[in-house]
């Protein structure tokens, strides 16, 4: 049996239906019974008349307006995102509120956007001997891939579910040390179940 | 000495008698594990790594201080060896930080390595692990000492090859430490060497701390242009900065060791004050000028003085700090142009030191012996500075094209040359200096680790230089101004001396290529 390849936003998503909004799912599958149709090369005589062809592209227009809206009024609607999504980074702090992380490049080595950029210096802490002196990452640069969250040994750098990312100019996009802690506050009581 | 055939690993293998296990294996490239065993120092046999299995004995025994026998079959693999590899690895890991994230070792860490081969993931340990303090141990060295293994290959290097004796084991066992006395920190002129030498992360340099994963590094092998001995080194780079230089192993020049000064001389061509602009003296002083501007002058001058006074009257000056065919260029260029007089600028002179196992010359520029020796053969003879002044007195030079090249404040003693009664003086050098100020013409030229060509030691070893970052700025390579002025001034060099100087074959040479690194 050939499925016709769907309009991609074609039903409201499973994960996140419960919460009433329109969050297209990629791989759910066309509901409703599917009409085998048989592809051919050739248009038929029907298929080449012009005006049933108008009314066509005219009737898929109109037949949307009664179908459930997907388009998200942003920024009036939010977007919800899945639980692991991977967005924004943030430096994690320690209980104490000290930055956790210790300098020791595997995220800037991991990383194949090569976007981080470390500094480091002898640690003000006598529990450990260097830390980031400076920190930065071009959130322009960053593919979101997720393996300095992967390669860090201290969990000191995470992906947030931040996504919303507007600067003007490139530079306002190199996210220094304290924009990166800023994250975290922001984000600390968020539980991210998937991956944190 | 007879030699001695044994087999090891199923291979033949012929050394001469007195040959320890594990050299007699290196030499035909089986690599045994070890620790405090250091080809440039004794073998005190204490970390157990290189165990072997030497047939008819029942015990392991310790490669490192075995000397080979007729006839003796080792096996290096065998199953009790590895069993043995992983018990001395989880000896030594079970009191071990494992702080290899903040380590400035990782990377290149013997123990680091064989953890791959033969640690656990898991550790049995459950006792706690004794910690000891970071100590500074010396100027430039600080000891993490709760990663330090007990090797004692600092220890032996400070009483075998500098002859200081700073450091000691102190204490037993578990409790053992490197000590350092308070009143008696490591200063000596080869301290760097043990950050070298340390198998591990617990000698580390305060200048390289923290600035850089050592994986991110660009080796570039060169020579050292501190002193005549120019020992082989390996200058460590990252973004075209130089972050530490390390030594080669070179039997032929400098064993395995170089000198702290060498090892930080990257600092006296580096940062602030480096000259990267041409700069030509005219009614105001000096002004920056462009390079075709300034090569037309120093083109036009030359030009000039050797056709109203005759080409005798244009002399030059080689320098110990350029290369060989940088030297040879120079000379050929002005020999070509008709000059038959030239100098060489002395080095700076320091009494040389001596130590048990080491020499640092007093010499300090790497390429004296060569700089001399090339330009006598094309100038055929060489004046000393003296006669050079004599010869500018008397108004037989009316020109002077120098090379310099000289690190900050090693001034080329140009104040008794009587400078001031040429017509014209260029240079090419990296720092402007006062007594440069007399020049009409000051050239940014390159420094050694900026450089590439061949330079001859004190003892008549040559070695290839190679560059390890661009000059800064408008600053270009001595070769490069050389041969724009060599053009400028349509002489016959051409791309036959090119040629001729760059091809030369290492055989005329008597090229001694520099073994490869020490780890
Ligand atoms: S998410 Fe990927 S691309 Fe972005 S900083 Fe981390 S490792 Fe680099
Ligand atoms: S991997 Fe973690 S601890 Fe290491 S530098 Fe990156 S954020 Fe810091
Ligand atoms: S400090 Fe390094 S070289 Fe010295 S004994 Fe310890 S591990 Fe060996
Ligand atoms: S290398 Fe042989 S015992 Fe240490």
């Amino acid at each position: 049996m050939t499925h016709l390849p769907g309009p991609i936003f074609n039903a409201p998503g499973r994960a996140t239906a419960d919460r009433g909004l329109p969050t297209p799912a990629y791989d759910t599958p066309r509901p409703g019974p599917q009409k085998e149709k048989r592809l051919s090369a050739r248009p038929t005589f029907f298929q080449r008349l012009i005006v049933p062809g108008l009314l066509r592209t005219w009737w898929s227009g109109v037949r949307h307006i009664w179908q459930k809206k997907l388009t998200v009024q942003w920024p009036e609607q939010v977007r919800e995102v899945s639980d692991n999504y991977r967005g924004v980074h943030r430096l994690n702090k320690d209980d104490r509120g000290r930055m956790k992380c210790v300098a020791c490049f595997l995220c800037q080595t991991a990383c194949p956007a090569n976007c981080i950029r470390i500094e480091a210096g002898p640690s003000p802490w006598p529990d450990r001997p260097k830390y980031a002196v400076r920190f930065t990452i071009d959130e322009l640069r960053c593919v979101f891939c997720g393996m300095c969250e992967e390669a860090c040994p201290e969990d000191a750098i995470e992906l947030t579910r931040i996504y919303s990312l507007v600067g003007t100019r490139r530079d306002e996009m190199l996210f220094d040390k304290e924009q990166l802690l800023t994250m975290y506050d922001l984000t600390r009581d968020e539980k991210h179940p998937l991956r944190w | 000495m007879s030699d001695v055939r044994l087999t090891i690993d199923d291979r033949e293998v012929v050394v001469p008698e007195g040959t320890t296990i594990l050299e007699a294996a290196r030499s035909v490239g089986i690599e045994i594990p070890h620790f405090c065993y250091h080809p440039g120092l004794s073998a005190p046999s204490n970390c157990r790594m290189c165990l072997v299995e030497v047939q008819g004995q029942d015990k392991l025994v310790p490669s490192c201080a075995t000397a080979v026998a007729d006839g003796m079959v080792v096996r290096t693999g065998t199953p009790r060896v590895h069993e043995s590899h992983r018990s001395v690895m989880e000896f030594y890991l079970s009191n071990h930080p494992l702080d290899c994230p903040v380590c400035d070792q990782a990377g290149e860490c013997v123990l680091q390595d064989y953890s791959y081969g033969w640690g656990s993931a898991t550790s049995r340990f459950e006792e706690t692990k004794v910690t000891q303090p970071v100590k500074d141990v010396g100027p430039d060295i600080v000891l993490y000492a709760d990663r330090c293994i007990m090797c004692t290959r600092c220890v032996r290097f400070l009483r075998e090859v500098s002859g200081t004796g700073e450091l000691s084991v102190i204490h037993r066992g578990v409790r053992s430490e490197i000590h350092v006395a308070g009143d008696r920190p490591v200063t000596n002129p080869l301290a760097g060497n043990i950050v070298d030498i340390c198998p591990v992360g617990a000698l580390c340099s305060k200048d390289f701390l923290f600035k850089c994963r050592v994986w991110w590094l660009t080796s570039t092998a060169s020579a050292c242009p501190r002193c005549a001995r120019a020992c082989s080194i390996r200058v460590d780079s990252s973004e075209g900065r130089i972050l530490r230089i390390k030594p080669r192993e070179n039997a032929a020049v400098n064993g395995m060791w170089i000198c702290d000064e060498g090892r930080f001389a990257f600092r006296q061509w580096h940062g602030a004050g480096r000259l990267d602009v041409p700069l030509v003296n005219g009614d105001r002083g000096f002004t920056h000028c462009d390079w075709d501007e300034a090569i037309a002058l120093a083109a036009r001058s030359l030009r000039q003085v050797a056709m109203r006074y005759g080409g005798e009257s244009v002399a030059f000056i080689g320098s110990p700090w350029a290369t060989i065919e940088e030297n040879m260029l120079l000379a050929r260029l002005f020999v070509s142009l008709g000059a038959t007089m030239g100098s060489l600028w002395p080095a700076p002179a320091e009494s040389p030191q001596r130590f048990p196992g080491f020499e640092i010359s007093g010499e300090k520029a790497w390429n004296v012996a060569g700089a001399r020796r090339t330009l006598m053969d094309v100038a055929g003879q060489l004046l000393t500075l003296d006669r050079l002044a004599d010869e500018i007195e008397r108004g037989r030079v009316r020109a002077v094209y120098a090379l310099g090249g000289a690190y900050r404040g090693a001034l080329v003693p140009c104040d008794d040359l009587g400078l001031e009664l040429l017509e014209f003086f260029a240079i090419q050098t990296c720092f402007v200096t006062d007594k440069g100020l007399k020049a009409n013409l000051i050239l940014p030229g390159a420094s050694p680790y900026e450089k590439v060509g061949t330079v001859r030691n004190e003892r008549g070893v040559l070695q290839e230089v190679n560059a390890v970052m661009s000059p800064p700025g408008q600053a270009r390579r001595d070769w490069d101004i050389l041969m724009a002025l060599a053009k400028a001034l349509a002489a016959t060099v051409d791309d036959d001396l090119t040629r001729a100087v760059l091809d030369r074959p290492a055989a005329q040479w008597n090229y001694t290529r520099s073994a490869s690194g020490n780890e």
